[in-house]
């Protein structure tokens, strides 16, 4: 970890991702939509949501929605120690992930970066930006507001507001 | 957020309060049309918007405000009458202003309403006065009233120093000077307030006085999210405190244990403080009554007369916004059908001036806004007769006064109505009430003496952000429930309880039948059992004409909470209005039993429901 964030300081231009497991797959998310990441707190499971809704925690007084990315890849693992919850702070969105365990810092120039394959449902892979090989290790770069259709989930509940409030 | 784009931002901030100001001068200006300080204030203040729009770029407002304050001028040299007309215009640049303020707020731009630019530009011209003299003069005004709304600073010093350059592209401030107008925003904001004398005597001392002395009570502007963080953080503060007070016994030493008692005193003081800063005054609103009461008098050609009092009564900054459109109505309502016609009035040996009286005060914990009229007041008779008619009152049963008049909060009450004497009352009456009551949590009451008058009251709570919950448990979650959606909790025997496979059960409460549902089934939960227990406890609900009960397998206790926004995507879930931490710092949801009630139960078994209920 403390090596990757040196090569970052050598090339400023560099990307920063923060790399995580889910089960035995790698991922990477762009370091500055992290604002912070917490142990597996207590959560409060919320009724009439999506499966991979775990539910809600209090991070020092804001409310947060957290998800998880294995129920949604359906990726199998067991609970463990390491598992954490990564708190993304986009605009207008601030939300939680668990994941099984968060690994370290990447810093990637553009070259590192390759286009991901190119699989014949693109639906599906819409969510991954690209993918880069770390050693043995292949991590997908993620685009986690796609992958947990967050901005679908906001515009259908709100149109659902909207048309309440005609009513 | 660039640097151009902030400067922007807190110009339009800045706009909107020198819009109110001005709206406000306007309409004591028609009361008093020879007032040359507010005349004074009113230049002063379109001069300010003009010079700050054009600083931060947005040239349509600046170019606007620039003929406006040409308009103003003259008027200032008295070489135009201020009639009622004239009013009448300067209030619709105002709103003009308003809205393109607003249209910036969106990032777009309003068309330039080219129609009301030429009734300025007419209005100006009204009698003919050499034109370039005029514009001279102008911009000699121009600077010093720059001068002196800058005196206070620092500024002024760079700004007097300008005044010799009779040269319009003066006006066009330098970027640097932009800077400066919103390091002096305090300045600027209370420029209305100051007294009028110091503008010209103290312009040639150039820092005659200090911030401190000239201004007793500044005050900054705050982001409500950044006020929210605040918030937030000092309520997790206090949870975390309460732990640490709980287990003071714990430590070692007496004087940590004091420590710690003392923490526990300061803590809560910080945490009222910090509930306090989210109460703005009504005065806003209440000024924008004013203009409603005008404009409605005048387009129905009535005189009235209006008052207002406790406009400086503090409440939470989202009541305040949310209380706006249901006083409108309200007022509106008391102008056109509360007051008679000025004729109808003398008939009655009346004033022919109506008066309209807008008031808030405390009362018990809460606040009241009052609308009253001394109109012609509610007819029982004409109201019972209707009531009848429209199948909402039954012949044979005698009803109160009260339960009368609240008829006309009934939805379309009077929408058929053509009775002359209540005609259009409660148009939009049930709307007003269900938006204060749902969306402010609050309620209206209704006063009225045949002849004398009519009173509506709200009842308000101080604020939005903390209710009183009861916190219940089904299954392994933990609920809140506002505690006044509560009629009563009550533990049904089971011999109270009917199973009706059509139905549902059916809950035998001293006599009455209320439909009965399980929590656990309306959130969702196809495993919750579907049979009240004899240790589970009936919660019931008789916030609309439809009472029912809810059953829960437990009620915790009693605790004030701090509503706190859920995410977005699920913030819009039926049924949650909210989330708050309990507490022992757990996250609970909010629910509102009303809606998951509705939305839980099918259509057709809920019309049933109701024609039970109605029965």
């Amino acid at each position: 970890m403390q090596n990757s964030k040196d090569s970052a300081a050598v090339h400023p231009e560099n990307q920063r991702y923060l790399a995580f497991s889910l089960g035995a797959e790698h991922f990477a998310v762009p370091l500055l939509s992290v604002k912070e990441v917490v142990a597996l707190p207590e959560m409060t499971r919320v009724p009439n949501t999506a499966a991979y809704f775990c539910g809600i925690m209090n991070l020092r007084g804001q409310i947060i929605s957290v998800y998880d990315l294995r129920t949604r890849f359906g990726i199998k693992s067991e609970p463990s120690s390491e598992n954490a919850v990564i708190i993304h702070n986009f605009p207008n969105l601030c939300f939680g992930v668990v994941v099984s365990s968060v690994d370290h810092v990447l810093s990637l120039a553009a070259g590192d970066i390759h286009e991901k394959p190119d699989f014949h449902d693109s639906q599906a892979s819409a969510y991954i930006t690209g993918v880069s090989h770390q050693g043995e290790k292949l991590v997908l770069l993620l685009d986690v507001v796609r992958a947990l259709k967050l901005e679908e989930l906001a515009a259908s509940k709100e149109r659902d507001v909207k048309s309440r409030n005609v009513a | 957020m660039d640097v151009q784009d902030e400067l922007k931002s807190l110009f339009l901030e800045d706009v909107s309060d020198l819009l109110t100001d001005a709206e406000q001068a306007f309409l004591s200006l028609e009361g008093k049309k020879d007032d040359p300080e507010t005349i004074d204030k009113i230049f002063r203040l379109a001069h300010n918007i003009k010079g700050s729009a054009k600083a931060v770029g947005f040239a349509a407002i600046g170019e606007f405000a620039h003929k406006l304050e040409s308009l103003l001028l003259r008027i200032k040299k008295r070489e135009i009458e201020l009639t009622t007309e004239c009013v009448t215009l300067l209030l619709e640049c105002n709103d003009y202003l308003r809205s393109s303020v607003a249209a910036l707020k969106n990032n777009e731009e309003l068309a330039p309403d080219e129609a009301l630019i030429g009734r300025v530009i007419a209005a100006t011209d009204g009698k003919s006065v050499d034109v370039s003299v005029n514009h001279d003069n102008f911009v000699v005004v121009d600077l010093e009233s720059v001068a002196a709304e800058f005196l206070n600073t620092e500024a002024a010093a760079d700004i007097v120093a300008l005044p010799s350059i009779p040269d319009p592209v003066s006006e066009s401030k330098e970027p640097g000077e932009s800077t400066e107008s919103i390091q002096t925003r305090e300045s600027l904001e209370q420029s209305p307030e100051q007294p009028r004398e110091q503008k010209v005597e103290d312009r040639n001392n150039e820092q005659p006085k200090t911030r401190s002395t000239d201004a007793p009570d500044e005050s900054i502007r705050v982001s409500l999210s950044r006020l929210e963080k605040l918030v937030d953080n000092i309520g997790e503060l206090v949870i975390l405190q309460t732990v640490l007070n709980e287990n003071r016994h714990q430590l070692p030493s007496q004087f940590l244990q004091k420590t710690v008692t003392q923490l526990a005193k300061i803590s809560k003081e910080i945490q009222d403080i910090s509930m306090g800063l989210r109460l703005v005054p009504l005065k806003q609103t209440f000024n924008k009554m004013q203009r409603i009461v005008r404009d409605t008098a005048n387009s129905l050609g009535k005189q009235v007369i209006f008052e207002m009092s406790g406009e400086d009564t503090e409440l939470d900054k989202t009541v305040v916004d949310r209380l706006g459109d249901p006083l409108v109505h309200l007022v509106r309502n008391a102008v056109d059908h509360g007051l008679e016609s000025d004729d109808q009035r003398q008939k009655e040996g009346k004033a022919s001036q109506g008066r309209i009286k807008l008031r808030a005060y405390h009362h018990s914990g809460r606040i009241a806004i009052e609308v009253q009229d001394d109109g012609r007041g509610l007819n029982v008779d004409v109201l019972r007769n209707k009531g009848i008619e429209r199948g909402l009152l039954s012949r044979s049963q005698s009803y109160s006064d009260q339960e009368i008049y609240n008829l006309i909060f009934h939805p379309g009450f009077s929408t058929k109505a053509t009775v002359t004497d209540i005609s259009g009352r409660g148009v939009g009456l049930d709307v007003v009430k269900t938006n204060i009551e749902k969306m402010l949590q609050g309620e209206v009451h209704l006063e009225t003496k045949l002849g004398q008058g009519t009173c509506f009251r709200i009842m308000l709570p101080l604020t939005l952000a903390i209710i009183d919950g009861m916190v219940v448990r089904v299954g392994a979650e933990r609920y809140i429930v506002p505690l006044n959606h509560v009629h009563e909790a009550v533990r049904p025997r089971q011999s109270d309880v009917r199973f009706h496979s059509g139905l549902g059960n059916i809950f035998s409460l001293r006599g009455e039948a209320l439909p009965m549902y399980m929590l656990g089934k309306l959130l969702g939960d196809k495993a919750a059992p579907s049979r009240a227990l004899s240790e589970d406890t009936a919660l019931v609900v008789r916030t609309n004409n439809h009472p029912y009960a809810v059953v829960v397998d437990e009620v915790i206790g009693r605790q004030q909470v701090v509503i706190k926004k859920l995410g977005r995507e699920i913030g819009a879930i039926k049924g949650m209005t909210g989330g708050a931490i309990l507490g022992d710092g757990c996250a609970a949801i909010i629910l509102d039993l009303n809606e998951l009630v509705h939305q839980g139960v099918p259509q057709r078994k809920n019309s049933e429901n109701r024609a039970k209920g109605a029965a």
